[in-house]
């Protein structure tokens, strides 16, 4: 199959999941002939439309109960779709679980035949792969051992490797990589990759959004049973992950809020201050305080105002403020929080070492960022004018919306930290005492190197 | 309706290694870890049979044909207990079963895109089996019972009982596919409707009652109780009773009754009719199985 062909076609597909009260409901329903309605509707699919060029692979990313298992399972026909239809060309296997039909009184080999007959392959075929199913599993001689007798990662690796053994044009996979060891994960990782190198279909739904990136071509989001995006993997994948993180952002601020309520009843406790002065848009500005009066990014080399920034490209915080009268003295200040209200960075004058004037007038501070080193993501940036040792704020305001910083690397984590890489062969007397201590020795080496280690 | 139940066999078919891997795992798995393992499918029936003959027959000495000089009723007594006796439970035990074979692999029905039909099929094939054992066993002590005394069923020699048993694929094949209409609907019915599933052992029972198992007609005929006033005009109306009359036909009164084929075009007709209405429900419903379990 190659790219121009279509393999799953997909269109208006809808799903609803009618929810009873009570069972009794869908009975008195029933009888009723349609007078009365009991049930509510819950819409796990709503007017979905998609192509799949054949030999392509597509992730599917969005949060739970968005609607990609229903999605997986209308395609690989555990489930009717309420309206619309669906192609798919080739043979479909679907991967919705490991380990379907096992039987645990069974031998592995057993289990092989059982799971595969009901996926839908003949005897013979599975004969045919029987040894390459085993070889896989590495299970060696357990694979004539009854099944109960497995630990919960043998059953992983068995499942996964009678899944895939079979040859379909198209693969379902949905959230099955979170199992067995990291070796083994690796493996199946592999097992996949070289099914895209066949070219081979592949629709891969994870919650690990690196494997989505990495394995795929193109991407879905669906959200609320819908398509939100539908582009380039790592497009998505952002996008997806910035919507994540201020959702998360999002309960943060109502548990805070949620505490401050309570406040009066308990203890005080720690409160992430700065997270719930980053989240008010600004505080009120006084006339006779220090006061902020704008903040907005300058590109240092064109001198342009810009609303987003680039890794490792420098950027520019202007901040324009307002001391109405003489002060001892002062701090200008800047955060940065990304999308889920993590404070990435907290700079003012005063931690820099440097003393801001303090004397009445109207000032322009510039917070130079050489290289920045905000990964790919939205972020938000507050500006503050507060007391000479930073304690007391007069006056925060937020950059208006968010800034967009964009990665031309792939580089991950939550920020770039400066580094170098070097190799070198093994200094010739490290290397002899490794090979006289033969294998085994780097865990006592860190042992004794260690002192966190000992007690 | 009727073509897809008429396909339903070659569905069967293709997917025979399946249906043979459920058989197998199945019996397994009721077997497993026992010291005799694979021989209680045979000897569950024999000890039935050495029971069945030993209580009723010798010991309580129930009756079901007239006595004569030459004796030998209580082996009559014996075929007729035994040939109702396992036909109903296999009947009943893949009827009551299949009420919960959907709910219980919802994990297949979930997961897999699987024909579904094939749930209680197997279960028909596992009880068919069991079935199978007990029958050959009963047809054997029969024809020995035929051969070495002949006067118990009335006949001069052995030929006559032995030409009746050929009758039995009759009777067998009809309960197979009554059995397995019945499995589908309940299947279905219980996916929708999860009480039938406490329900189905009190009504089994009530209708194991109302079966002329470890009755005759006659004995209603002759009954002074409300269970002649009231059984015997129902019994009629009751699949069992016209299955029964075919089994007891070929194990009970092989030589002075002929074979009641009025009863087997009752049972025949009732029998399709139970599978396709089955069988069509179990197909149309199973799309939402999997939203349902």
């Amino acid at each position: 199959m190659s790219f121009d062909t279509i393999a799953v076609r997909v269109k208006n597909l809808s799903k609803k999941y009618a929810i009873y009260p009570r069972p009794i409901d869908r009975l008195r329903e029933w009888l009723s002939r349609g007078k009365k309605r009991l049930h509510h509707e819950i819409w796990g699919l709503r007017d979905v439309s998609l192509e799949v060029p054949g030999g392509s692979t597509l992730g599917i990313v969005g949060s739970n109960g968005a609607g990609k298992s229903t999605l997986l399972k209308v395609l690989a026909g555990t489930t009717m779709p309420t309206r619309g239809h669906f192609e798919i060309h080739g043979r479909v296997s679907s991967l919705l679980e490991l380990g379907t039909g096992f039987y645990e009184g069974f031998t592995g080999l057993q289990n092989i035949y059982m799971s595969a007959m009901v996926m839908g392959f003949s005897r013979k075929e599975i004969e045919a792969r029987v040894p390459e199913i085993i070889e896989f599993s590495e299970l060696g001689p357990f694979i004539q051992q009854p099944i109960r007798t497995y630990s919960s990662g043998m059953v992983m690796r068995l499942g996964f490797s009678v899944a895939t053994a079979i040859d379909p044009d198209v693969l379902i996979i949905d959230e099955i990589l979170a199992v067995g060891d990291l070796h083994f994960q690796k493996r199946c990782i592999d097992r996949i990759l070289s099914f895209r190198k066949a070219g081979k279909t592949i629709l891969f739904c994870s919650h690990s959004l690196y494997q989505v990136e990495e394995i795929c071509d193109h991407t879905i989001w669906v959200q609320d049973g819908q398509i939100r995006m539908h582009d380039e993997s790592q497009k998505v994948v952002r996008a997806y992950e910035n919507f994540e993180r201020q959702r998360r952002g999002g309960d943060l601020i109502r548990r805070i809020e949620q505490m401050g309520e309570e406040r009066s009843k308990i203890e005080p406790i720690a409160l992430p201050d700065a997270v719930a002065k980053a989240v008010a848009e600004s505080s009120q500005p006084s006339e006779r305080l220090p006061h902020i009066l704008a903040v907005r990014l300058r590109d240092p080399r064109s001198n342009e105002v810009v609303e987003r920034g680039r890794l490792l490209e420098d950027l520019l915080v202007e901040i324009d403020y307002e001391l109405p009268e003489d002060l001892s003295g002062m701090v200008v200040g800047s955060a940065i929080y990304r999308s889920d209200q993590i404070m990435i960075a907290g700079l003012g004058t005063n931690l820099a070492g440097m003393k801001a004037p303090s004397a009445k007038g109207l000032y322009r501070a510039h917070l130079v960022l050489p290289r920045l080193h905000l990964l790919h993501g939205e972020y938000t940036l507050v500006a503050y004018v507060t007391d000479e040792r930073g304690i007391h704020i007069y006056h925060s305001k937020r950059l208006p919306g968010q800034f967009q910083v964009d990665q031309p690397t792939r580089h991950v984590g939550i920020i770039y930290l400066d580094h170098e890489w070097r190799v070198n062969p093994l200094p010739e007397e490290a290397a002899l005492e490794y090979r006289r201590r033969g294998s085994g020795t780097i865990a006592e080496e860190n042992e004794e190197i260690d002192p966190l280690a000992v007690k | 309706m009727i073509r897809s139940a008429l396909l339903f066999p070659g569905v069967a078919h293709r997917h025979l290694d399946i249906l043979k891997s459920f058989v197998y795992r199945d019996l397994q798995a009721r077997y497993q870890g026992s010291i005799l393992g694979r021989l209680w499918p045979l000897l569950h029936p024999l000890l039935l049979l050495g029971i069945y003959h030993l209580v009723f027959a010798e010991i309580l000495g129930i009756r079901f044909a007239e006595e004569s000089h030459l004796g030998g009723e209580g082996w009559k007594t014996t075929f007729f207990l035994l040939s109702g006796i396992l036909p109903w439970v296999a009947f009943v035990e893949t009827v009551a079963r299949a009420t919960n074979v959907v709910v219980e692999n919802s994990n297949l029905i979930k997961k897999v895109a699987f024909p579904s039909e094939l749930l209680p099929t197997y279960l028909v094939l596992v009880h068919l089996v069991q079935f199978l054992i007990g029958l050959v066993l009963l047809a054997v002590v029969y024809l020995i019972v035929a051969g070495t005394s002949p006067h118990v069923f009335e006949a001069d020699g052995i030929t006559k009982p032995m030409l009746r048993l050929l009758y039995l694929p009759i009777p067998m094949i009809l309960q197979i596919v009554f059995t397995a209409g019945l499995a589908m609907l309940l299947a279905t019915l219980n996916v929708f409707v999860r009480d039938l599933v406490q329900l189905m052992p009190l009504l089994l029972q009530v209708w194991m009652f109302l079966s002329p198992i470890f009755y005759s007609e006659q004995i209603l005929e002759n009954a002074k109780t409300l269970a002649g006033d009231w059984i015997l005009p129902m019994l009629r109306f009751n699949p069992l009773y016209h299955l029964l009359a075919m089994y007891r036909a070929l194990f009970f009164d092989p030589v002075s009754t002929p074979f009641p084929w009025r009863s087997m075009l009752v049972f025949a007709a009732i029998a399709a009719v139970t599978f396709v209405l089955g069988h069509g429900f179990f197909v149309r419903a199973k799309g939402r199985f999997a939203d349902e379990v």
